[in-house]
């Protein structure tokens, strides 16, 4: 069972994901209400994911992640926010925050991220997409090894983890790892979002039609 | 500058994110419960609605002209 902490200023809102997670079968082990007692809270309870709201009294959550990931590295951090702001999910995706939910959304989608987190993915609200995709945030995330660029360009072009073994004569488990780190380092949500953002970033090129005519 | 002049609407509209969603999560919770909840904790499940919804209006009413 995930060992997640809330860290939220709004004390309704706190004590309602409190609630509402615990019905949902997580093991909500406490919460905080600013960044000095979500460090504290983190520190003794050593959680698997920690939920953190960006804005709170004494600080802000990203700075808080930073923090968190360098004394935890092994720490999953879920962003959860009012703001769909350019800049602050910039910086979020900085962070090493692994999960960017907005509060517009439904509570499942919250169960969904979280699960998806927890699972050792990656999930960035659907709403944010268009911000995603723009030039300025791909510039933003870490460049792709040369080959990780193969293998999302093969997958791109449709081959199957299986046939981008065979073809770069590694085993299919390799495929999957370097898949799995490039939609980390690309902070996408799957793997089709990773090749597209991997296109836009100008990380792969599909070869049109007439190239092969 | 336009930006200025939205930042009271930019506020609000992220201070009513937090208890919306304890309206939207209970509220949603107590549709969808098939008779596992005790009383006790429907009658708490229906406070918060209820707590939340009057947040909104609070934060409604402090920003209206």
């Amino acid at each position: 069972m995930t060992k997640l902490v809330v860290i939220d200023d709004h004390e309704a809102l706190r004590s309602g994901l409190e609630v509402l997670l615990s019905q949902a079968g997580l093991d909500v082990v406490g919460s905080a209400g600013n960044v000095a007692a979500g460090m504290d809270l983190v520190d003794h309870n050593e959680p698997d994911l920690a939920l953190v709201d960006i804005r709170l009294p004494d600080g802000s959550g990203i700075d808080l992640t930073r923090q968190l990931l360098q004394r935890h590295p092994n720490l999953a951090v879920v962003l959860y926010t009012g703001d769909a702001d350019a800049e602050l999910l910039y910086e979020g995706l900085d962070s090493g925050a692994r999960g960017y939910v907005l509060k517009a959304g439904s509570m499942d989608e919250l169960l969904a991220a979280i699960h998806q987190v927890a699972d050792g993915g990656s999930y960035v609200d659907p709403r944010l997409d268009r911000i995603l995709l723009s030039p300025r945030a791909t510039s933003h995330v870490p460049q792709l090894s040369p080959r990780e660029r193969e293998i999302m360009h093969l997958m791109a072009e449709g081959f199957t983890a299986e046939q981008i073994g065979d073809q770069i004569t590694v085993s299919v488990e390799t495929v999957r790892t370097h898949v799995r780190n490039v939609i980390r380092k690309l902070q996408a949500r799957n793997r089709v979002h990773a090749i597209a953002i991997a296109l836009e970033r100008g990380e792969i090129q599909l070869e049109s039609p007439s190239d092969g005519a | 500058m336009a930006s200025d002049e939205l930042a009271p609407l930019r506020k609000l509209v992220h201070d009513l994110r937090s208890p919306l969603a304890v309206v939207e999560g209970f509220a949603t919770f107590l549709a969808r419960d098939e008779g596992k909840l005790t009383e006790e904790q429907r009658r708490d499940f229906a406070q918060r609605v209820a707590s939340g919804a009057a947040d909104m209006r609070k934060l409604l009413d402090d920003a209206a002209p």
